[in-house]
């Protein structure tokens, strides 16, 4: 029996370009705070700049994601509904719990730990950044053992949102390639590699100096990039089989979506075996932090908006071109300047600490 | 998680004091399913006593679209968006042999199926859609957030985010019109008669009727996704149950605009 669809009106995305958006952002924020724990763990080996790098991006992503999340809500205005209407056995509306809590905590960390670096904005020639100074609220301190109790409270908040986004995903039984644990497991891992891309890009901004990391903090670059990558190309193969009636590895769209994801994933783990040199190069360090940023987008590109276009019933791919309005070019353009345009504001509080001199103005312990 | 939560509302029901608490977090626990059907305020009754439910006779439907226009025209649903709709495929049988066989047409009427398990309530984070207690599945899109996760999880792409009104949209079974005692516009303005709602709860009702003298060739949608739909096919083949194999339509309205009304590339089987 040959069957052809005669008359079948295509089905429209409803998950717009906004959702991959807050995927990468929010990812790149709890991935961040998992790693900041770390670098803070190790603060002896790692440096300032790898914390203070990564500690601003969680609360940038924490801040952007939500953003974009909220575009994604056909009707953003009624965003107070979810509190409102509280329903505990849907995740979007646990999610509608954790979310500010966690990009409270993401702020509150890095306003800790930046403290030191705000409280020297003082000594700054520019009398706005001077009058920033007193967002250091007093001349307390804060203990390392505080710190790291909140950096920790922090990943704790960070973990529900990784669980959170991934189940409310993961739950939709009509997709079969979201109802699986490689999918919410492939964005977890994907994240690590988002929130090193940041990572790098932000320690760009900062002011050059010779040997821009320690060691240590390229062996947590190196060993994070590459561990989460062989993960992710295996996530991706397993991801991509488990779909019981659309086989993509026999449709030709799909065949490159699954290409283009496996070759950025391997990209990015053949230049986590580059030497300390090339990534303490600038160019070096802008190759390796494009290709983890485009990896983990692409990742959720494909996973999230080419999933959607899988007919749940009918033949064929739906069609979707990516418009340029608000819901589409603009709005993901708009979301990257806001994130570079936050990384440039942090990236004075940071630069300055370093030039500074060398007397602190908050503790008698200057290396938080 | 639903299985797991679904074991907990069980072990907690066995529990009698357990039972004062399920209406508190949205269980309807006057049916057996622990499907959540967030009615529990008074206005989101319905009509209480009765299941509506739509049998649709294939054997008796031609494809006229009368159904989608006039669903169109009682619910003004923008141009494009459809809350029924016939899906129309052209069959060519094969018995194997080298003989070009007689082309065939098959009709697909299209609509919600009020599933009694519906996945599209669980997932609403503000509980704006709701399942009335005569079994029709509402949007209160006074409420609705409109963040498309009913949209996604309606294994039968039922739901749409509605242009106009910027909320989920989706057939109600033209409940407006059943309370007045009207049939619904699709029912209404079926040439063949090929759509019939009635109550399942009314042993006397047409559909009932209908169910037992065709209980032979009764299918659902997409059975194995537990949803249990209510609006019941007769005459339906196996093929288009779950999914269909079938060769794509040309959707791209580019293609369309280049080729119009040019034979497709497989033109030799219309």
């Amino acid at each position: 029996m040959n069957i052809t669809e005669v008359l079948v009106p295509a089905q429209e995305i409803a998950w717009l370009p906004w959702a991959v958006q807050y995927f990468f952002y929010i990812g790149s924020a709890y991935a961040a705070a998992i790693l900041f724990l770390i670098a803070l763990i190790f603060k002896d080996s790692t440096s300032h700049l790898f914390r203070s790098s990564l500690v601003v991006i969680m609360a940038i992503g924490a801040i952007v994601g939500p953003l974009a999340l909220t575009g994604d809500l056909h009707q953003p205005g009624r965003a107070w509904h979810f509190y409102a209407h509280l329903t505990p056995w849907s995740w979007m509306s646990l999610g509608s719990l954790f979310l500010p809590l966690f990009s409270g905590l993401t702020v509150l960390t890095a306003w800790l730990y930046l403290r030191e670096d705000i409280a020297q904005l003082k000594h700054s020639d520019n009398p706005f950044l001077r009058k920033l100074a007193l967002l250091t609220l007093g001349q307390w301190q804060v203990s390392s053992k505080q710190l790291l109790i909140v950096a920790s409270l922090t990943v704790l908040s960070g973990l529900s949102i990784a669980v959170y986004t991934g189940a409310e995903i993961a739950v939709i039984a009509s997709r079969p390639l979201w109802n699986q644990p490689a999918s919410p497991l492939l964005w977890f891992t994907t994240a690590f590699i988002a929130a090193i891309g940041f990572t790098l890009l932000m320690s760009a901004f900062l002011p050059s100096s010779k040997g821009l990391f320690t060691a240590c903090d390229l062996k947590i670059i190196k060993n994070t990039v590459s561990l989460n990558g062989v993960l992710g190309v295996i996530l991706v193969s397993i991801w991509a089989s488990n779909h019981s009636h659309f086989s993509l590895y026999e449709n030709g769209d799909w065949v490159i979506n699954i290409t283009s994801m496996t070759a950025a994933l391997l990209v990015c783990i053949l230049l986590s075996f580059a030497s300390e040199q090339v990534l303490n190069h600038r160019v070096g360090l802008a190759l390796m932090s494009f290709t983890c940023l485009v990896c983990a987008w692409v990742v959720r590109w494909v996973t999230m908006m080419e999933v959607q276009t899988i007919p749940r019933f009918d033949a064929g791919a739906f069609p979707y071109e990516l418009p340029m309005g608000s819901a589409g070019w603009l709005g993901i353009i708009g979301m990257l300047g806001l994130w570079l345009a936050m990384a440039l504001f942090a990236s004075e509080v940071i630069s300055l600490r370093k030039n500074a001199a060398s007397h602190s103005s908050l503790s008698r312990t200057p290396n938080l | 998680m639903d299985s797991l939560k679904r074991r907990f509302f069980s072990q907690f029901g066995a529990v009698t004091a357990g039972a004062a608490l399920i209406p508190v977090v949205g269980i309807n626990t006057a049916t057996a399913s622990t499907a959540i059907r967030n009615n529990n305020q008074p206005d989101r009754k319905g009509q209480v006593g009765k299941r509506y439910a739509m049998a649709v006779d294939l054997r008796k439907c031609v494809g006229c679209q009368a159904c989608t226009v006039g669903c169109s025209v009682e619910n003004q649903a923008p141009i494009g968006q459809f809350r029924t709709t016939v899906k129309q495929y052209e069959v060519a049988l094969d018995d194997g042999t080298s003989i070009k066989q007689d082309v065939k047409s098959f009709m697909l009427p299209r609509l919600c199926n009020h599933c009694d398990n519906a996945p599209c309530i669980k997932v609403c984070p503000v509980q704006a859609t709701f399942q009335r207690e005569d079994g029709i599945v509402m949007v209160d899109n006074e409420r609705c957030v409109a963040c498309a996760y009913c949209v996604q999880a309606c294994p039968y792409d039922a739901r749409f985010i509605n242009q106009d009104t910027l909320t989920a949209d989706k057939c109600t079974f033209c409940a407006h019109r059943l309370e007045d005692g009207l049939l619904p516009a699709c029912v209404e303005t079926c040439v063949g008669g090929a759509r019939v709602i009635g109550d399942l709860h009314d042993p006397n009702s047409e559909i009932n009727r209908l169910l037992s003298e065709n209980q032979e060739d009764i299918k659902v949608l997409k059975p194995e996704e537990n949803t249990q739909p209510h609006v019941f096919y007769i005459g339906m083949n196996e093929r288009f149950i779950s999914h269909v194999d079938a060769q794509p339509a040309i959707y791209d309205p580019q293609i369309d605009t280049q080729q119009t009304y040019a034979p497709q590339k497989k033109g030799d089987n219309l």
